[in-house]
C-alpha cells in the first residue's frame, strides 16, 4: 500500500495557526514512516487526517492512487489500522472483543472473528487462554497496548496508524514493544506511519525518518542520511540538537557512573 | 372535661383501618401500574430526547430547561391541573401524564451529562475503528454512560413511586388512599401504613435498578442479568400480566358480603328502586368524594343505595374539589355531594350573600344551565363555617352568639379568634368582622386538626369550626348563634352528572336520602369515625337507618 500526501493542510480556526501546513510525503508499500518531533507539531493532526479523523483544510491524501476523499470514511477507517495514545481500549468491552471491534464491524463470521483474536492474540505474545475474557482494567500499560497493536492489525490493514504508541509505557516495556513492534511488521509487511517524539525509537523503527517542526517537515531520510545531517541553517540546527540527545543522555550517564562507583 | 389527650389515643384505632387493610391488593396493584407505566414513558422519552440532546449542544438548553421548568411546579399542583387539561378526565390517564413528565428530569438530565462525559478519547477511537455514529452510540457511548442513566432512572423511580401517592386526589387508585384517608380521618396507623407501604416500592425498585448499575459498572453480564430479570418480572406483575391479586386476597368476597349495602345482602332492592326489569343501563357508575370523613361516609352512603338498586358502582374518594367538579361536569364522577356555599363561591365565583334558599336554587339552576349538572336536592344537613368556644368558658362570659362576643371584648376581656389559613382570607371573614365590629380581635392561624385542643386548652377564646365535625361534641364546645346572617349557607346537595341524571332508576334510588339527615346525625357520624374509631361501614349503616324506605 503505496501513501501519497499532498499540500496537506490543517487550520482548526480560519485565523488560527497551521497546525499542519503544507505537507508533501511519500510513503512506499511495506516502508515504515516515522514522524518525529515535539509535542503541538502536527504530528497527530497529520496522522488523523490520513484516516479522516481530522478533515484537511487543504490538500489530498492518496492511498494507491485513490483520493481518500472518494471514499466512505467509515470504510477507509475500517480498512486502515490505528493504534491511539494510551491504547484507548474500550473499557466495558473484554480484550476479546475489543481486538475483534472492526472484523465484526466488518460483517465478519463470529468464528473467523474468534479465531483471528486468538491469532493476534498469541502474536503479541498474550495467550488467548488467559487474556481473551479479561477487561482491559485488569492489565499493565504494556499489556493494553498490545491488545491496542492487535485491535489495529485485526482486520488485516495494509496501513497503520500510530501516534506515540509506547510513549506512556516505561522504558523496559517500551523497549520490548519496540523490538516486537519491528518484527510484526517485518513479519507482516504493512505499511507503517507511526509518530513519537523520541528520536532513538525513530532511529531504531523507521525506515525513513520526517522531522516536523511547527506543522511542517524540516528533515527527511533513512537514519543514516539523518545522522550525516550537518548545522547549516536553523532548520538542520534543530535537526542535529534532537539527533544528539541519545548521545548527550549516554554521556550525561557515563560522566555519573564513576560517582555512583565511587561511593 | 374531655381534653386532647382523652381523645386523641382512640383516635389512633385499628379497627377503621383494617377495614381498609381488604384494598391494599387494588391500591397496591394500582400504584405499581401507574408508577411503572408512567417510568417507562417516561424513561422511553427523555432517552432519546437526552441522546438529541447530547448530539445537538443547541437542543441541550431548552429541553433540560422545560423539564426542569415542570419539576418546579408541585407534584401536587402538575397532578390537578392535568385534569382541566384533558377535559375533566379523572384517574389513571392524568395522573400518569402528570407523572411521566415529572419521571423526564433526572433521566433526561443524566442521559445528557452520561453521554457528554463519556471520554473524547474512546469515542475517537470509536470512530477510528470503523464506526458510524450510530454505532458509536449504542457500543460505545450508551454502555459507557449506562451507570449514570440508570442512576438517573432510580431518582426518577424513587420520585415517582413517591409521587405517586399523590394521584389519589385526581381519582387515581394508590397506596396515596391510605395517607389522605388517613390524614383526614386522624388515623396515623393508616397515614404510616400508606408511607411504608410506599417506601418498600421504592426502595425495592431501587434495589434492583442499582444492581442494574453496578452491572453496568462493572461490566458483568451475570448481574446484569439479575437485575433485567428481576425488573422485568415486577414491570410485569404491575402492568397485571401477572395476576397477583388472587394470591395476596383469597378473601375478597368476604369483605363484600359483610357490607349491609352490598346488591346480594338486600333482597329489598327491586322494591326501592321501583323497577325490577332489567335496565338499558348496565354502565358501572362512578361516586365521587373529597378528602374527608364525611364524603367518605356519604360516598358509601350513596354506594349503598345504588347497590342496592342494582347498579355496579366504583368509588373515588379523596378527589380535589374543583377536580371532582370537572369530573362531575364530564360525566367521569356521576354522583357526589357538594356544598351550596362552596358552589356559590369556589365554581360560580360569586361573593355576594345570599340567603339559604335563594342560594340554594340559584346553585341548582347556574349549575344546570351552564355546565348541565343536576342538583337532586339537600341532604338536610350542612356542613358551614361556625364559631365555636368552650361551653363552660361562654357560658361564664354569658356568650350564646358571636354577636356577645363583640359586647364581651368592648367590656374589656380581650379575645383571641384561631382559625385555619383558609378562613382568614374568605369573604365570610370580613363580613362577619364587619358585621359584628369585630376588628378588635386577635387572630391566630393554625391547622384545623389543632384547633378544637387548643380552644378547650385556652390557648385561643374562639375557633372557626365545621358544623358537622365531630369534635364539637366530643370537645364539648358550643356553636355560636348567628343572628345576621352572615356566614353563608353550605348545605350538602345531591349532584349529578347529566348522563347519570338521565336515568330515572338513578334519581330513584338516590332520592330518599333528601332531606334525611341532620346536622346532628351527620356530627355524630363523624366523631363516630374521626374519634371513637368505628369503621366507615358502621357509620353509614346508622345514617342509613335514618332513611326511609
Amino acid at each position: 500500500m503505496a501513501l501519497t500526501i499532498e499540500g496537506l493542510t490543517k487550520r482548526y480556526t480560519n485565523e488560527g495557526p497551521f497546525a499542519v501546513n503544507g505537507i508533501d510525503l511519500e510513503v512506499g508499500t511495506g516502508e515504515v514512516l516515522i514522524l518525529v518531533g515535539e509535542s503541538g507539531c502536527g504530528k497527530t493532526t497529520l496522522l488523523k487526517m490520513i484516516n479522516r479523523l481530522v478533515a484537511p483544510s487543504a490538500g489530498r491524501v492518496l492511498m494507491d492512487g485513490i483520493d481518500t476523499t472518494s471514499l466512505d470514511p467509515v470504510s477507509l477507517r475500517r480498512s486502515i489500522g490505528f493504534v491511539f495514545q494510551d491504547a484507548a481500549l474500550f473499557p466495558h468491552m473484554t480484550v476479546a472483543a475489543n481486538v475483534g471491534v472492526t472484523p465484526t464491524l466488518l460483517g465478519w463470521p463470529s468464528q473467523e472473528v474468534a479465531d483471528r483474536t486468538t491469532e493476534l492474540l498469541q502474536l503479541v505474545g498474550l495467550p488467548s487462554a488467559t487474556f481473551a475474557q479479561r477487561y482491559p482494567r485488569e492489565l499493565s500499560g504494556g499489556q493494553r497496548q498490545r491488545v491496542g497493536l492487535s485491535r489495529a492489525l485485526a482486520a488485516s490493514p495494509s496501513l497503520l496508524l500510530l501516534d506515540e504508541p509506547f510513549s506512556a509505557l516505561d522504558p523496559l516495556t517500551r523497549d520490548r514493544l519496540q523490538l516486537e513492534f519491528k518484527s510484526l511488521q517485518e513479519a507482516l509487511g504493512f505499511t507503517a506511519v507511526f509518530s513519537t517524539h523520541d528520536i532513538a525509537e525513530a532511529l531504531l523503527l523507521a525506515h525513513r525518518i520526517a522531522v516536523m517542526r511547527e506543522g511542517a517537515i524540516v528533515a527527511m531520510g533513512t537514519p543514516h542520511e539523518l545522522l550525516q545531517t550537518e548545522s547549516v541553517d536553523d532548520d538542520s540546527a534543530y535537526v542535529v540538537g534532537l539527533l544528539a540527545t541519545p548521545i548527550r543522555n549516554a554521556e550525561r550517564l557515563t560522566s555519573l557512573s564513576p560517582g555512583v562507583h565511587g561511593e | 372535661m374531655p381534653s386532647a389527650s382523652q381523645v386523641s389515643p382512640q383516635a389512633y384505632t385499628v379497627s377503621n383501618f383494617t377495614e381498609r387493610l381488604a384494598e391494599l391488593p387494588d391500591l397496591l396493584a394500582g400504584h405499581m401500574r401507574l408508577s411503572a407505566s408512567a417510568l417507562i414513558l417516561g424513561v422511553g422519552l427523555s432517552l432519546p430526547l437526552g441522546i438529541f440532546a447530547a448530539r445537538w449542544p443547541r437542543l441541550r438548553t431548552p429541553v433540560l430547561g422545560a423539564t426542569a421548568l415542570i419539576q418546579t411546579i408541585p407534584s401536587l399542583a402538575l397532578l390537578a391541573f392535568m385534569v382541566p387539561l384533558l377535559g375533566g378526565r379523572i384517574g389513571f390517564v392524568p395522573a400518569l401524564i402528570a407523572l411521566t413528565l415529572y419521571a423526564m428530569l433526572p433521566v433526561l438530565h443524566n442521559t445528557v451529562t452520561g453521554l457528554a462525559g463519556v471520554d473524547a478519547d474512546l469515542t475517537e477511537a470509536a470512530r477510528g475503528v470503523g464506526m458510524t455514529p450510530r454505532q458509536s452510540l449504542w457500543r460505545v457511548e450508551l454502555p459507557l454512560a449506562a451507570p449514570v442513566i440508570l442512576a438517573g432512572i432510580r431518582t426518577a423511580s424513587v420520585w415517582v413511586i413517591g409521587t405517586a401517592t399523590l394521584a389519589t386526589p385526581v381519582g387515581a387508585e394508590s397506596l396515596g388512599n391510605y395517607i389522605f384517608m388517613g390524614l383526614q380521618t386522624r388515623n396515623g396507623l393508616a397515614v404510616a401504613f400508606g408511607c411504608v407501604a410506599a417506601s418498600l416500592l421504592a426502595v425495592f425498585f431501587d434495589l434492583l435498578i442499582r444492581l442494574l448499575e453496578r452491572a453496568a459498572r462493572l461490566g458483568s453480564p451475570k448481574l446484569g442479568a439479575l437485575g433485567a430479570t428481576g425488573l422485568a418480572l415486577l414491570v410485569a406483575i404491575c402492568l397485571g400480566w401477572i395476576p397477583f391479586q388472587g394470591v395476596l386476597s383469597p378473601e375478597r368476597g368476604d369483605e363484600l358480603e359483610s357490607s349491609e349495602f352490598s346488591s346480594s345482602a338486600l333482597p329489598s332492592s327491586s322494591e326501592t328502586s321501583g323497577d325490577s326489569s332489567v335496565s338499558a343501563f348496565t354502565r358501572t357508575l362512578t361516586v365521587g368524594s373529597k378528602g374527608f370523613t364525611e364524603q367518605y361516609i356519604l360516598a358509601d352512603l350513596i354506594q349503598g343505595q345504588l347497590n342496592a338498586a342494582g347498579f355496579e358502582v366504583d368509588n373515588l374518594p379523596n378527589m380535589g374539589s374543583t377536580i371532582l367538579f370537572d369530573a362531575l361536569s364530564a360525566g367521569t364522577v356521576d354522583v357526589c355531594v357538594d356544598y351550596t356555599g362552596t358552589v356559590w363561591a369556589t365554581i360560580l365565583g360569586r361573593t355576594e350573600p345570599v340567603a339559604r334558599i335563594p342560594m340554594q336554587i340559584e346553585v341548582a339552576s347556574e349549575l344546570l344551565g351552564s355546565f348541565g349538572i343536576v342538583q337532586l336536592g339537600p341532604l338536610g344537613f350542612e356542613n358551614a363555617y361556625a364559631f365555636a368556644m368552650d361551653g363552660e368558658r361562654a357560658s361564664e362570659l354569658g356568650i350564646t352568639s358571636i354577636q356577645d362576643l363583640a359586647r364581651v371584648a368592648s367590656a374589656g376581656t380581650e379575645l383571641t379568634i384561631g382559625g385555619d389559613s383558609e378562613f382568614f382570607g374568605r369573604p365570610e371573614w370580613l363580613r362577619v368582622r364587619s358585621t359584628y365590629g369585630l376588628e378588635s380581635f386577635n387572630t391566630k392561624v393554625m391547622d384545623s386538626t389543632f384547633l378544637y385542643g387548643a380552644a378547650v386548652d385556652g390557648q385561643v377564646d374562639v375557633i372557626t369550626a365545621y358544623t358537622t365535625d365531630g369534635r364539637i361534641d366530643a370537645f364539648e364546645l358550643l356553636l355560636l348563634d348567628d343572628p345576621a346572617q352572615a356566614l353563608p349557607p353550605y348545605d350538602a346537595i345531591l349532584l349529578l352528572s347529566p348522563q347519570a341524571a338521565g336515568e330515572p332508576r338513578i334519581l330513584n334510588a338516590l332520592r330518599p336520602l333528601l332531606n334525611s339527615i341532620s346536622n346532628e346525625a351527620m356530627r355524630a357520624a363523624n366523631r363516630a369515625v374521626d374519634l371513637d374509631g368505628a369503621t366507615l361501614t358502621s357509620a353509614t349503616e346508622i345514617l342509613g337507618e335514618r332513611i326511609p324506605r
